[in-house]
């Protein structure tokens, strides 16, 4: 880690004291924070603007047994070091803050997480299913999800029947 | 003067503009486009459960399939991530080779650009030149690893096998031909009044709009960021061979157009650079490690290599198990489609493919 890295680290540290529920490294040049739900969006917002945090990189979702976890990637045009913001919410009503009006980029990476995960982004302004149709059920990234053919795809009769008369 | 009329229009994926399955559902008034969405999804294919459901190794074939037009740069960056989770690092000469064939199939992917975009401009005879140049880096790709177009030749901790014989001199005989091609498109599409009037000024994306979108690639280097991930984290060794980044300030669709170029030709000096050391290295040193373990240690990855569209990354948890728990494909073209509302957003409906064509779209990737 780069001297200016874990300087700006401690800067972080120091603007939002008590934010963090722990911080983790991941490789050398990229540093998870597991932020609280609640000083999410000051934090992001600090990070972008103070820290000059200003390309998005990804943002997605996990689904583990009894949690969800949520990441955002955040990088800077001219330096290799990446932030991770994490946050871990719960997997019966899973909700975080929306940060795709910090970073627009993360519009659609929040629209993806929704449509495969369930998971609900509050303050989002366009939350709609991306990939599947709107009428799907279910969230199919998700562990315990069983696949059920959709209704419209079903042929009427016995499939056998209408192979054999044509 | 008549009051304002306004009509949705269903820019649907059978348009022959649209390289590829996927919509855009506008609202216009007369020419002009008021507001518009895209909607993708036709080709979701949910490549990240397919890959957690599979072996580390099953998924090198399958991540070929992700982008037709640079397959072999997905299938390269996956090999290269789980490398990061395993904790191994590839000898130097299959760094070179990877060198070697990421730098031809992003020459050839952007060819193919090139000819999709002038065709959507209405330079016809402009599909057929970068066609010839295109065909004549496949050919080179299919003489290193023996397909033409999903060459699954990544394999974790090296490559499939080495260089055949005396490929150098095919590679630079290969080059030298399509330095001539290459000078052909520039005088074919730079000095054509119509291709200049209807790309200059169209579809202006700024810096700080680009940073926001997360645009990656020749797109945010057009906008006058020179983000360049072999410059600012060099992989593979990268940080060993001289070239510059093109970067043009005006962010339009003509900038991202020149952008491509120069790279094209950055890409021919990098591949002449790693042949040399490539050249340097014994017939007898390993291409590829020889032994992997089945089970990589638990713990998470991500890493990142620069594609032809972009930053290319793959994101993986391991649980200890032969499969990985998660992975997410991290995928330029997801967020490179992003500002297309906003770029079309009060132009006339015939810039829209000027501004569709510069963004390079490969649906493969957009929808994964």
């Amino acid at each position: 880690m780069s001297e200016e890295f874990s300087e700006l680290l401690s800067k972080l540290k120091d603007a939002f004291p008590d934010s963090f529920e722990n911080e983790q490294d991941f490789e050398e040049e990229h540093v998870v924070i597991d932020v609280k739900k609640e000083k999410l969006r000051d934090l992001a917002t600090f990070m972008k603007h103070d820290l000059g945090f200003t390309l998005d990189i990804m943002a997605f979702g996990t689904d583990y047994e009894d949690k969800m976890e949520m990441r955002w990637y955040l990088g800077r045009p001219d330096k290799m070091e990446i932030i991770i913001l994490k946050v871990t919410t719960d997997r019966e009503n899973p909700s975080v803050p929306t940060l795709s009006d910090i970073w627009f980029g993360f519009n659609w990476h929040e629209r993806e997480t929704y449509d495969l995960l369930g998971v609900n982004f509050e303050g989002h302004n366009d939350l709609r299913r991306i990939y599947l149709p709107d009428n799907w059920e279910g969230y199919p990234l998700r562990e315990d999800y069983i696949y059920k053919k959709p209704k419209y795809h079903k042929p009427e009769g016995d499939r056998k029947d209408y192979a054999r008369q044509n | 003067m008549q009051d304002k009329t306004e009509m949705s229009l269903f820019m649907g994926p059978q348009h022959p503009s649209m390289h590829g399955l996927w919509a855009l559902r506008l609202t216009i008034d007369g020419e002009t486009v008021l507001n518009s969405d895209c909607q993708i999804g036709y080709l979701h294919r949910s490549y990240e459960k397919l890959l957690a459901n599979r072996t580390y190794e099953q998924g090198i074939p399958i991540t070929d399939r992700l982008c037709y037009v640079e397959s072999h740069t997905y299938s390269q960056a996956y090999a290269y991530s789980i490398e990061g989770i395993y904790g191994i690092e590839a000898p130097e000469k299959a760094n070179w080779i990877r060198i070697i064939t990421l730098e031809i199939q992003r020459i050839a992917s952007h060819c193919l650009w090139l000819g999709a975009m002038s065709v959507d401009l209405g330079q016809l005879s402009m599909l057929v030149y970068p066609m010839t140049a295109r065909e004549i880096l496949i050919n080179l790709l299919e003489t290193i690893t023996g397909a033409r177009m999903t060459y699954n030749y990544a394999r974790i901790g090296g490559v499939y096998k080495d260089l055949p014989h005396q490929i150098e001199k095919k590679i630079e005989d290969s080059l030298v031909e399509f330095k001539r091609l290459h000078e052909e498109f520039l005088d074919l599409l730079e000095e054509a009044q119509i291709f200049r009037m209807r790309t200059k000024g169209i579809g202006v994306l700024t810096k700080e709009d680009a940073l926001s979108f997360g645009v990656t690639g020749p797109m945010l280097r057009a906008s006058g960021v020179p983000y360049d991930i072999r410059k600012i984290q060099p992989y593979m060794g990268y940080d060993q061979l001289k070239f510059s980044v093109p970067t043009r300030t005006e962010g339009d669709s003509f900038a991202r157009y020149r952008v491509r170029l120069e790279e094209m030709e950055i890409s021919m000096a990098i591949i002449l650079q790693a042949l040399d050391k490539y050249m340097e290295l014994k017939p007898s040193d390993p291409y590829r490690l020889e032994k992997i373990p089945r089970r990589p240690p638990a713990g998470n990855t991500y890493r990142r290599i620069e594609g032809g569209r972009g930053e290319t990354g793959y994101y993986f948890e391991s649980d200890g198990s032969t499969s990985p728990y998660r992975v997410r494909i991290r995928a330029p073209t997801f967020n490179n489609l992003q500002p297309l509302p906003q770029l079309i957003k009060d132009g006339k409906l015939a810039d829209i493919p000027a501004v569709m064509g510069s963004v390079d779209l490969c649906v493969g990737d957009l929808d994964r």
